[in-house]
């Protein structure tokens, strides 16, 4: 191979297009004539080297540029890569199916970019570490967008894959030019980390390495790397490849708050008559609950739970979620982890005209300490900076990174006698637990045996299937008036993986189905309930979930509309006094009902419902657990109350 | 001087919610309807059981209570004049809620223990 000319891909290309097919087969045509005798036959003459046309353009190649990234991607332990095929990186679509041998990564294949982004973004949240997902130059770039915006706001880490022909001359006519930019990373570098668009083989090796550990370092989020289609598709020959350097992953650490600060914050905890501890984008990996824990009960004080990840076991006694605007009223010192919006722990902007902002009922002497890393990742143009908030302490680190350190500055500040009064503060806070279980259980009761069915009947039918196994809810619970949060046992750091960040529509059943991929065979069963509004945007979810045999149960939470929307509407229309029934106009996902148990069929799982009768709920979940158990989806189409 | 004013208005709608009850008889089954057109199940759910946008309605609040908070509401709620859902109409939401069952006792739920 290393006798062939060193033809680039695009010089081949453009040089077979300007000359077309026609006239390359007469050009081998020609020179087979004038090297042997003529001859009459109807088979096209073989041209006299099968690997190199008559003008020297080869036409196989042993190796290629993408091999050799396909080695730089197995050297950052990456399981699986989710795409749509796409032409832009067919070269390294090739190697990772052949030259890879389709394992580490494995390809996952979607139905549209964005289900693939956003089951990276779930398969983060539990696997904790990224996959890849690759997605097609400019096109499937933007359709990749939102579901990264999502991962960004959320400070998932993805490692995006993308493609382009840079060199314009190299672009075949029409659709290569449409599918190339100049700088397509452009649209989504406001919510990246950090992007890269290298034009040689070593420079990619580079950048995909780098990208990775960016991504995987507090505050993580998405990184995107495009790779050249020459890059990928020229030979590689031995003498190239021997001047490569595989670029090894380096040792990188979370930041961590610094030793003053914390030793400063641990006095001001200790002294503190009520302090609230509220943690919102805080549980990283799986250590982060019971780091918590062992801080809330030196502390003896209650935490709040933002719920944007694992934070804190719904049913401890200083989860104090079931009296939070209490708590924070007759809080004297909030230590905020990882808060994402801190002015909205003390602040509102009423949903009144002329948006009136008000302070909430906070104490006069509130003091705010802050540990995050907001402050790590900033990008001017999107609101993802929330608001501006005054602390009386803000240490930038990890929050979860920091929490060693403060447990052991926070034992050092505890003298027996100090600790003797918080253990009764303790005794006040652990009486009030039982309560907050009991008020949601009799809210449960409300509606209980309705039709359409109650989000707290179908939280509860669920978690009676779930309670004696091992499980992941991987989807937003808001809309279900929080009821898993309120009523389940949320207790292992698998348990709960927050929400999709920045609330665009279409991220929980991909995220589900990425969640349940990093889930596979561990014999934890992933069981989403999904709004219908949420499943018809990224409904093809379904096709992934079959394809590949990844066992998931999609509850479909059917209010059978935006319902978000028809509440806005209804704002409008009571705030100027006109019709309410008009709301539905351009909300209501009805005329026609969309049958999910069909669609579920139609992409091959098991679909049920739809099922509007609260006592046929409990059967019907029963069936599905076992479809699930058998390593297949499933799906039950639920006829819901609003919220 | 203003927090007068605001409980005189309070009083005279009171007064005037008191009034339309003694006058008006409300209508379960078309309080029923009115409840869904009106939008408020959309917040309270179908039954009034409430959610996380809307606190629960039941039990009934007394009905002057009720057309106070309808008409001035005391929270983020929108408010509904006279013109979206007049004093007959508002007797008859006010019907409904009051015609809803008590519900079961969590101890005798099984799902919920």
């Amino acid at each position: 191979m290393s006798k062939q000319p060193k033809l680039k891909r695009r010089q081949f290309l453009a040089g077979a297009l300007a000359a077309g097919p026609v006239a390359s087969i007469a050009a081998a045509t020609k020179a087979n004539a004038q090297a042997a005798p003529a001859r009459v036959t109807s088979v096209p003459p073989v041209p006299p080297n099968e690997n190199v046309l008559p003008d020297g353009t080869p036409l196989t190649e042993a190796r290629s540029g993408s091999d050799y990234i396909v080695d730089v991607i197995k050297t950052l332990n990456i399981e699986y890569v989710a795409s749509l095929p796409a032409a832009t990186f067919r070269g390294l679509q090739e190697s990772l199916l052949n030259y890879g041998n389709n394992t580490k990564p494995e390809f996952i294949m979607c139905l549209h970019e964005e289900i693939a982004v956003a089951m990276a973004h779930g398969y983060a949240k539990v696997a904790r570490k990224p996959m890849a997902a690759m997605v097609h130059g400019t096109v499937g770039l933007q359709h990749a967008s939102m579901a990264m915006y999502n991962a960004y706001a959320d400070r998932a880490p993805i490692l995006v894959i993308s493609g382009n022909i840079q060199n314009s001359s190299a672009r075949r006519p029409n659709v290569e030019w449409n599918h190339a930019a100049v700088d397509q990373n452009a649209m989504v570098r406001d919510f990246t980390k950090w992007d890269a668009q290298p034009t040689s083989l070593q420079a990619s090796a580079e950048a995909l390495v780098q990208a990775y550990d960016l991504a995987v370092t507090a505050p993580m989020a998405p990184v995107l790397v495009t790779l050249d289609a020459d890059i990928q598709e020229d030979p590689l020959h031995k003498e190239e490849e021997a001047k490569l350097v595989l670029p090894k992953l380096r040792r990188s650490r979370h930041p961590q708050g610094d030793a003053e600060s914390l030793h400063e914050a641990a006095k001001m905890l200790v002294a503190a008559e009520n302090p609230v501890i509220y943690a919102n984008r805080y549980g990283r990996t799986e250590k982060a609950p019971a780091l918590l824990v062992q801080l809330a009960e030196l502390l003896h004080a209650p935490v709040i739970d933002g719920r944007s990840r694992m934070n804190f076991p719904s049913r401890h006694k200083y989860n104090h979620n079931g009296r939070r605007e209490q708590a924070l009223a007759q809080a004297d010192l909030l230590l905020a982890l990882e808060p994402v919006d801190l002015w909205g722990l003390t602040n509102d902007v009423q949903d009144l005209i002329g948006r009136p902002n008000r302070r909430l009922n906070r104490q006069a002497n509130l003091k705010i300490v802050h540990i995050g890393t907001e402050g790590l990742l900033l990008k001017a143009n999107y609101g993802d900076v929330q608001r501006y908030a005054p602390s009386d302490l803000t240490i930038a680190g990890d929050a979860e990174a920091t929490m060693p350190v403060l447990i052991e500055a926070v034992k050092r500040e505890l003298t027996p006698s100090r600790a003797a009064a918080l253990a009764q503060r303790g005794e006040k806070l652990s009486a009030m637990a039982p309560r907050f279980l009991e008020q949601a259980r009799t809210e449960a009761t409300y509606g209980w045996d309705a039709s359409p069915i109650s989000v707290a009947r179908t939280c509860m039918e669920l978690w009676d299937a779930l309670k004696g196994e091992e499980w992941t809810m991987p989807t937003e619970t808001v809309f279900l008036s929080d009821y898993p949060h309120r009523l389940w046992d949320i207790n292992k750091p698998h348990n709960w993986i927050g929400g999709s960040g920045a609330q665009g529509v279409g991220y929980n059943a991909p995220a589900a189905l990425g969640a349940a991929l990093a889930n596979k065979g561990t014999g934890r069963i992933t069981a989403a309930i999904i709004g219908d509004g949420e499943m018809m945007m990224t409904n093809q979810s379904l096709w992934t979930a079959a394809h590949h045999q990844i066992p998931i149960l999609y509850i479909v939470h059917n209010n059978r509309a935006y319902h978000m929307e028809v509440m806005h509407t209804l704002r409008m229309a009571d705030r100027r006094s006109r019709d309410t029934q008009r709301i539905h106009i351009g909300t209501d996902i009805s005329k026609p009902n969309i049958d999910f148990a069909t669609l579920a069929k139609s992409m091959g799982v098991y679909g049920q419902g739809p099922i509007d009768s609260p006592n046929d709920l409990g059967p019907a979940i029963k069936r599905a657990i076992d479809v699930v158990k058998r390593g297949e989806p499933a799906l039950i189409d639920v006829v819901s109350q609003p919220r | 001087m203003k927090i007068n004013l605001l409980l005189g208005a309070a009083l005279v709608l009171f007064s005037a919610a008191a009034f339309a009850q003694d006058s008006l008889k409300g209508n379960a089954q078309t309080g029923k309807d009115l409840f869904v057109a009106k939008g408020c199940y959309s917040c309270h759910g179908f039954v009034g059981q409430g959610s996380r946008e809307g606190p629960r309605l039941m039990p009934a609040l007394p009905y002057p209570a009720f057309v106070a908070q309808l008409r001035t509401p005391r929270t983020i709620m929108p408010p509904y004049t006279a013109t979206l859902v007049n004093d007959q109409q508002a007797a008859d939401i006010h019907a409904y809620l009051e015609s809803q069952p008590k519900p079961p006792d969590p101890k005798s739920i099984k799902l919920l223990q």
